[in-house]
């Protein structure tokens, strides 16, 4: 068993991996205790992670594809003067550039406060568009267990807790053909959800937009009365915070995750029709 | 026991009923997992962000209870996952049942 450093940054490309030094490992034990961080979440920097490999790890190993099958024992972020050592032990292992080592030592500092909540604080939002535009109400759909399961962001963009899941064009008897924008949007059009290039003129409704996970997925946002956008990810609770913990003032802006196409803005109003 | 992978936001996620022999491993993992006294972690986001496992009882009430991270939530109470062992036990059970490359990015 090989104790490892693996640096948590990349999304796309195989994260740095280096070899964990004794004197880090009684350090990080000392240090650490017995709870794990959660570590951060969405893109760029999220922490180290300690690994053990249970294959035979090659010695100059320096990235995650060539370590094999490993587990994770614990986490490190948000507490600096650990991140800065580790930082530097992956630079004197040649798995981090300087470069890299830049952008880390940017993020040391602010990592405790980077973490994904479900509740902004502060910032400022644009003006609301949308005379009918909901409040952001999270307990209507966290508070009770079957109504944050059996409701999705469809549900969520259009306010209307039906309980049932409710997918782009089966309101109106057609569900989306294809999981694409060319799909889902003129599934929720016949649902009567209209489609709009902007969310800043003055009508009646609200704002809502679609997003894609190519391929997988769909996703809706939904503006506000207070001008900023929130959403519900599938069960997991309504938030008006994207990925990177940030408020939403524009989704096409926003920390989106796996969710890279923008589609379009739309309008909702209490006459769509979603099950 | 019924397994979801919380993964997907406008459709139905994936889910599937661990057979029983792998319900006993799973429910011997949980009853040992200690407990951490600190705030819970926000659950959620877009993309992965956890398994989460429905355990029947005896008089017919479910548990749930949601590992991500290396850390477990039932309840008001949040748990130390290590290493991510119960959330991949998990996961490893939806395999041939979950799409393999999803199934992969999840693991990881």
């Amino acid at each position: 068993m090989t104790k490892l450093v693996k640096l948590d940054v990349y999304s796309g490309r195989p994260n740095p991996v280096w070899t964990l030094s004794d004197d880090l490992s009684t350090q990080l034990s000392t240090q650490t205790g017995a709870a794990p961080s959660d570590g951060g979440q969405g893109l760029g920097y999220r922490g180290f992670k300690i690994i053990e490999s249970s294959s035979d790890v090659q010695q100059m190993a320096t990235t995650e594809d060539l370590i094999g099958d490993f587990s994770v024992t614990s986490t490190i972020f948000g507490s600096a003067d650990l991140e800065k050592s580790l930082m530097q032990s992956g630079v004197q292992a040649g798995a981090i550039d300087s470069g890299l080592a830049g952008y880390l030592a940017d993020c040391f500092g602010s990592s405790a406060s980077s973490g994904s909540s479900l509740t902004a604080s502060g910032g400022s939002c644009p003006t609301c568009g949308g005379a009918d535009a909901p409040s952001y109400d999270p307990g209507k759909w966290n508070n009770d267990p079957a109504v944050q399961r059996g409701n999705n962001c469809y549900a969520y963009a259009n306010n209307n807790p039906t309980g049932t899941f409710p997918q782009p064009g089966r309101g109106s008897g057609q569900i989306f053909a294809s999981l694409d924008c060319d799909g889902v949007r003129p599934a929720s059009e016949k649902d009567g959800l209209v489609t709009t290039s902007t969310y800043q003129a003055s009508r009646a409704g609200w704002y809502v937009a679609l997003v894609i996970w190519p391929g997988q997925d769909y996703h809706w946002y939904r503006q506000d009365d207070g001008g900023c956008w929130s959403h519900k990810p599938g069960q997991t609770p309504a938030r008006n915070t994207d990925n990177s913990g940030a408020a939403i003032s524009d989704p096409q802006q926003c920390d989106r995750g796996p969710y890279t196409t923008f589609c379009t803005f739309m309008v909702s109003s209490s006459s769509v029709t979603i099950s | 026991m019924v397994v979801t992978a919380l993964v997907y936001s406008g459709i139905p996620n994936p889910s599937w009923t661990i057979p029983e022999a792998r319900a006993a491993e799973v429910s011997r993992a949980i009853a040992g997992i200690p407990r951490l006294d600190r705030d819970c972690p926000p659950q959620g986001g877009l993309g992965y962000s956890g398994v989460r496992v429905d355990i029947p009882d005896r008089g017919g009430a479910e548990r749930t209870w949601i590992f991500a991270k290396g850390v477990a939530v039932s309840g008001d109470h949040c748990y130390a996952d290590s290493g991510r062992k119960i959330e991949r036990l998990l996961l490893e059970s939806g395999r041939g049942r979950v799409d393999a490359a999803l199934l992969e990015t999840m693991l990881r």
